[in-house]
């Protein structure tokens, strides 16, 4: 799996228009980012590695964590609650299958900072 | 060291099921269960063997398939369904409502196809299950009007709808309502069952059997299934629990099944198939 998974979930991320509609647009793309970081200040995902890769596996099993982030706490739990149904328990390209928590909104320390709420993905491919 | 296959096109990730029974009237989904679902395949072996030349021949007989699952959605009639006749259900009618608030279909249904009637009690908001077919006041399109019974529209008894009763709209009738159109059901009386007892006991009993599918429905509508035409039920199941208010999970009922040979079928085929459509994950 491309970036242990992540690239499966971006895919996934942008086809759905739930999801899309939420975040905004970085340039010409929907402002989901495979990577922990971003540019990009407006309402958005990002996403890491969250737990070490088995290689002994006989199944490629990969846990991620998509992040997302905005200003306003209804949002960021919108996005989060777009993101688990988009990604839960359905499938990417045919051989890559999704199952997600959703965990509590993180507050930002900052009075004007970002909410978090994440989404914990985990990744299995055949 | 390099990778051992690359065969895995076939590689099936676990994802639970939904596991359907028929006992004649069609296939009814008995809802969620909490554990995996497993089907082993059991047979006896009759070795032939010789005093001099070691063995001739090893044989099968008695092919058999034991079913297990514990089973959470503990609607009375599902168990009685998979008693395979060994226990009967009885319902109690409550009193008619006559002021459930209508219900809307949305456009986009499909034509002649199963939509399950749903109303709600007007004081305590639960949904109702019917006892016998609701009256309706009307039945009327947005743009179309008024529908008529058996022409427009058809009222039909249906398992897996949970009230009991499913309506399908007919495009082609007299009204040709579109399926662009949203349909709004005005319930004139409702007849709900107030409570539905499930009977067992007897000295003696025969069981009915009935068919079993396990199927498993990926995002992309592909299935591997297995069925089982010929299912009857195990002692030992249909445990009725109430746990303490310190146990996690639901109160649950674990089944046990064994399914055996259907002499209608075709030799070869009268236990199980099993089909896994090209791509299903």
């Amino acid at each position: 799996m491309s970036l242990n998974g992540r690239t499966e979930i971006q895919t996934k991320l942008k086809a759905d228009s739930n999801v899309t509609a939420i975040v905004g647009t970085y340039l010409t793309q929907p402002a989901i980012y495979s990577v922990p970081l971003t540019a990009y200040d407006g309402d958005s995902i990002t996403m890491y590695q969250s737990a070490p890769k088995n290689g002994g596996l006989e199944l490629d099993t990969d846990s991620n964590t998509v992040n997302c982030w905005s200003k306003k706490y209804d949002t960021a739990e919108a996005l989060q609650e777009a993101v688990y149904v988009s990604l839960n328990r359905n499938s990417e390209g045919g051989d890559t299958f999704f199952k997600c928590s959703k965990v509590q909104v993180i507050p930002s320390p900052e009075i004007d900072g970002y909410y978090n709420a994440p989404v914990e993905v985990l990744v299995r491919k055949r | 060291m390099p990778v051992q296959t690359t065969e895995k096109g076939y590689v099936q990730i676990p994802d639970g099921a939904k596991v359907e029974i028929d006992g004649g009237a069609g296939y009814v989904d008995l809802g969620a269960f909490n554990s995996d679902i497993t089907a082993t395949l059991n047979y006896e072996i009759n070795e032939i063997l010789s005093s001099n030349a070691g063995t001739i021949r090893r044989v099968g007989k008695s092919m058999t398939m034991e079913f297990a699952g514990t089973l959470i959605n503990l609607n009375p009639t599902g168990v009685a369904l998979a008693s395979a006749g060994m226990l009967t259900t009885e319902s109690t009618a409550g009193a008619a409502i006559t002021t459930a608030a209508d219900q809307t279909i949305a456009a986009g249904w499909t034509n002649m196809k199963s939509i399950p009637i749903v109303a709600y009690d007007p004081t305590t908001s639960v949904q109702l299950r019917f006892s016998s077919a609701p009256t309706l006041t009307s039945v009327t399109a947005s743009s179309s009007g008024v529908l008529a019974e058996g022409d427009d529209y058809f009222v039909q008894e249906d398992n897996n709808s949970f009230s009991g009763y499913s309506i399908l709209l007919n495009t082609g009738g007299t009204a040709t309502v579109a399926t662009s159109e949203s349909v709004v059901i005005d319930f004139a009386s409702i007849t709900p069952i107030a409570k539905v007892t499930l009977y067992g006991g007897a000295s003696t009993f025969a069981f009915t059997a009935y068919a079993m599918r396990l199927t498993h429905t990926d995002d992309n509508g592909l299935i591997r299934r297995l069925n089982l035409p010929s299912v009857t039920p195990n002692s030992g199941g249909f445990q009725f629990n109430f746990k303490s208010s310190e146990s996690d999970g639901s109160e649950e009922m674990p089944l046990s099944c064994v399914a055996d040979l259907d002499t209608s079928l075709d030799s070869g085929k009268q236990l199980f198939n099993w089909e896994v459509e090209t791509g299903a994950l």
